[in-house]
């Protein structure tokens, strides 16, 4: 099998926001701003790339009954591990992710991806996959903070866009924006996909 | 066609004593204990530089809440009400420049939690916005320089002379007491001005304390 795909995978075919519809819940609360899109991203995909790392490397030794507990632990810990991390060389984007970073131990995109990628696949391409799926997963917070961003405050990355004389959607970038933005680039989505296939 | 029937059997074999009690328990307890390995190492590299990176960040927030001054600042922790509020004393050549302290009210979203630099004459240097969940947009303007300058000069010098948020249209408490409401966000503009309000009334309370402090 072309390693390349395992990647590519997860960034269109297997999109996990925008195709799997994994991991919601941070993506929704977290893409008031690109910024803060691209924070969430990268630190889930720090986690999945690390969780799916080890539970590669052991899946021989993990019980499938204690399977899911085992997941949750390795999870928690990395997820801990990145917390610390972040609070204490990147305290910038703790300060505006601090709250969400425990909510990855229950982001599904990284359970998921253990049970039905890294314990049955080699380490490599479960590190493609980690790869792949956490390059979706920021690329899709990217382009959902930015949409938000630029409707409801008219900047992007914090770069004011437009003139004095816009008037943002505040509601973009409150929770209903969230579900209003995404269900909309879903539905554009699924759009284009029906005309290709 | 056999070969792989047997693989698939001692397989399944495999499974099988894998999935023995004492070996469930073993593989949990190894995780668990690896797990917790891992965080306290963690832990115990990153405490330091946490410790520092707040203590930097409460230090620089104190900076912006006072005037300029090359000094030292100590920390007193004052009982006020049933709760410990530290006050910041700023010192340049052993004379106050000035002192902060953090107060919070709930507002629209949650606690609405500011610092606020008094100097020794009573009257407000700076006030910061420290930690809020309000409205994007609207109630978060507080954090904003416009709504924050007006405390400045501000005095408050007993507990009924607090400060008033003004609406739109509203009559004036006198310039030294109102502040006027972020537009759209009147609940977010009391929590805030209470917030300092609390922090005036318990600074007002351990001045003499505080002020002879050494």
């Amino acid at each position: 099998m072309n390693k390349f795909i395992l990647i590519t995978k997860g960034i269109i075919k297997e999109n996990p926001v925008f195709r799997l519809l994994l991991g919601l819940c941070p993506t929704l609360a977290v893409t008031t701003e690109a910024r803060n899109g691209l924070g969430m991203g990268l630190a889930t995909a720090a986690v999945l790339l690390c969780s799916n790392i080890v539970i590669a490397s052991f899946k021989n030794f993990i019980p499938n009954k204690v399977r899911i507990p085992v997941f949750i632990v390795v999870i928690a810990t990395f997820v801990t591990i990145v917390e610390m991390l972040l609070h204490a060389y990147f305290f910038q984007l703790y300060k505006v992710l601090g709250l969400f970073i425990p909510l990855i131990v229950v982001n599904c995109i990284i359970l998921g991806r253990a049970e039905a990628f890294a314990s049955k696949n080699t380490i490599i391409d479960s590190i493609l996959d980690a790869i792949g799926m956490g390059l979706g997963f920021t690329l899709s917070l990217i382009l959902l903070g930015a949409v938000r961003e630029i409707l409801g405050n008219g900047t992007c990355f914090g770069f004011t866009l437009f003139g004095d004389g816009y008037v943002p959607f505040i509601i973009m970038i409150l929770p209903p924006g969230a579900f209003i933005a995404l269900g909309i680039m879903l539905a554009i989505i699924n759009k284009v996909q029906g005309a290709h296939s | 066609m056999t070969e792989v029937l047997q693989t698939e059997d001692k397989k399944a074999k495999m499974i099988m004593d894998k999935e023995s009690l004492p070996i469930l328990l073993l593989v949990l307890t190894l995780t668990c204990v690896i797990g917790a390995g891992g965080l306290s190492l963690t832990y115990n590299t990153t405490k330091d530089t946490i410790n520092a990176t707040v203590l930097r960040e409460q230090n620089e927030t104190i900076k912006k809440v006072l005037p300029e001054f090359k000094g030292e600042i100590t920390t007193r922790m004052i009982p006020v009400a049933d709760q410990e509020i530290p006050f910041f004393i700023a010192r340049e050549k052993n004379e106050i420049v000035g002192i902060a302290t953090i107060a919070s009210e709930n507002g629209y979203g949650g606690p609405v939690k500011v610092m606020v630099g008094i100097l020794p004459d009573s009257s407000i240097y700076g006030v910061e916005l420290l930690q809020h969940q309000e409205t994007p947009g609207l109630g978060a303007k507080a954090a904003g320089e416009d709504f924050r300058s007006q405390f400045k000069g501000k005095v408050c010098r007993s507990p009924n002379e607090t400060l008033i948020v003004r609406k739109a249209g509203e009559k004036a408490h006198g310039p030294e007491r109102s502040v006027n409401a972020i537009t759209a966000a009147t609940i977010t503009s009391a929590a805030f001005t209470d917030a300092v309000n609390k922090a005036l009334v318990s600074f007002q309370a351990h001045k003499e304390k505080l002020l002879s402090a050494k």
